[in-house]
């Protein structure tokens, strides 16, 4: 079994799709059809480039260039962490970006080595593949472990110069805000684990069971893969604030998340 | 132990808070800071506790230049009440126990003996031990955080009115504690004139 192609027609049906949510807008004055547009618009050529660039990384499969990519996904990502939380980026991209290269590599190669047990580990097919897949859900960690805790210890700086009064060590006087935050930025991923499999198909099942393989196989896969992601998370989460705080907190505990 | 500002100049924006300041404090020192809000006296503060950074001037703690080890030996040696009291969201009890297990505070093995008798003396009871920090009334707030920093058994205070949400009868009690305690340097900024009754105080005004 393959999975059977979209054609031209296909694709033509697929875009009358939007003439729904036009037509939602139109009636209801929503005035939404610009942002509508413009986001479908965006998928479409984003997904497009990225189908391009697939295809060509998986045709020519070289270390070096798969390798490449990945450093440059992980860039965009740190990019866009840092950029959500308006913090300065020449501060925070060699902790953030540092961050995720750890926890992003060591989760696919993981999974490449021990669970799927591929021959080569940093084939395009698996390695460009699936680290994409984890990169999403890592930044969307990052996003929230840093936004709750430079918030709030910006926000209680009273009670953390209070702390510090007392002789306390850097870890010792931030440590509130070290659990607060990364228990924020793990609750939403643990919620959806409890989930799963509850109501909706996981897409990547889906995606897999649409290409022939067997329900089995396929959910061994999305059991894999939802472990992987998560551990890819708390390593994100923990180290990214971890190498931030030595860069942004001076040795006397002075935060600064400027300049 | 000395304390000693050096032509200090702090400035927020375009305010001047210091223009050349110089202060020196000698063990068993009591020196009260007085002067209308605003002349920098919460500042002097977080000046001498590495909170904020001059622009120019030194600061010495023991004849020693406020660098890194300076002021982490100094945080040990201090026992700070701010301005604003916030101990986070816990148990008053837990949030004491936590900060009673720092390093810093390893060698203070009597505070849990202590702890009730200073709760008394400050007319406070056992009570509000189980209570949440945040639900506490203000001067409640200011009595739990004068505990804590005696139960630190540190020989320097450093108190950011200390007493202003307290009524006199406290006021008083707080004062009298201090009176008998002989052995400290004390850093004070009040409005409340009770603190001049100490003995051997010096007013400072920092109004030029």
């Amino acid at each position: 079994m393959k999975t059977p192609d979209i054609s031209w027609i296909g694709l033509l049906f697929m875009i009358l799709l939007l003439a729904v949510p036009l037509a939602v807008d139109y009636w209801l004055r929503l005035k939404m059809a610009k942002d509508v547009l413009v986001s479908v618009a965006r998928m479409l050529v984003q997904l497009a480039l990225m189908g391009v660039f697939l295809e060509y990384l998986i045709l020519w499969d070289s270390l070096a260039l798969n390798i490449l990519w990945f450093f440059v996904m992980v860039f965009a990502a740190s990019h866009s962490a840092i950029k959500r939380n308006k913090l300065s980026f020449r501060k925070f991209w060699k902790p953030i970006f540092g961050a995720m290269i750890l926890a992003v590599a060591f989760s696919v190669l993981y999974f490449n080595a021990l669970i799927i047990n591929v021959k080569d580990l940093f084939s395009a097919r698996f390695f460009v593949v699936i680290s994409g897949m984890i990169l999403g859900n890592s930044m969307k960690g990052i996003i929230i472990v840093l936004d709750k805790f430079y918030t709030n210890i910006i926000k209680e700086k009273h009670q953390y110069f209070y702390r510090l009064s007392m002789g306390a060590t850097k870890h010792e006087a931030l440590r509130p805000w070290v659990q607060q935050s990364i228990r924020a930025s793990l609750q939403p991923i643990i919620a959806t684990t409890a989930t799963m499999g509850l109501v909706s198909i996981p897409g990547m099942m889906t995606g897999q069971m649409l290409g022939g393989s067997t329900p089995m196989l396929a959910i061994k896969y999305q059991m894999a893969i939802v472990l992987v992601i998560f551990v890819a998370m708390v390593l994100s989460v923990v180290l990214a604030l971890f190498f931030s705080i030595r860069v942004v907190i001076d040795r006397n505990g002075i935060v600064n998340t400027l300049d | 132990m000395t304390i000693q500002f050096k032509k200090v100049n702090k400035r927020f924006d375009q305010k001047v808070i210091f223009d050349d300041l110089n202060l020196l404090i000698q063990e068993g020192e009591r020196v009260l800071f007085q002067g209308p809000s605003g002349m920098g006296k919460t500042t002097l503060f977080n000046l001498f506790l590495g909170f904020e950074k001059v622009d120019s001037g030194e600061i010495l703690f023991n004849g020693k230049l406020l660098d890194y080890s300076v002021i982490r030996d100094l945080r040990q040696k201090v026992a700070y009440v701010p301005q604003i009291i916030d101990l986070g969201q816990g148990l008053v009890g837990e949030v004491i126990e936590e900060l009673m297990s720092f390093q810093a505070n390893a060698g203070l093995t009597t505070w849990q003996e202590q702890l009730p008798l200073l709760l008394k003396q400050f007319l406070l009871g056992l009570d509000i031990l189980n209570k949440k920090f945040p639900t506490l009334s203000g001067g409640e707030k200011q009595r739990i955080a004068l505990i804590i920093a005696i139960l630190l058994q540190r020989k320097i205070f450093i108190l950011d009115e200390p007493t202003a949400a307290l009524d006199t009868a406290l006021k008083q009690k707080v004062i009298q504690y201090f009176s008998e305690r002989k052995d400290t340097t004390l850093l004070i900024i009040s409005h409340d004139m009770e603190w001049q009754q100490l003995d051997r105080i010096k007013t400072l005004n920092l109004a030029k």
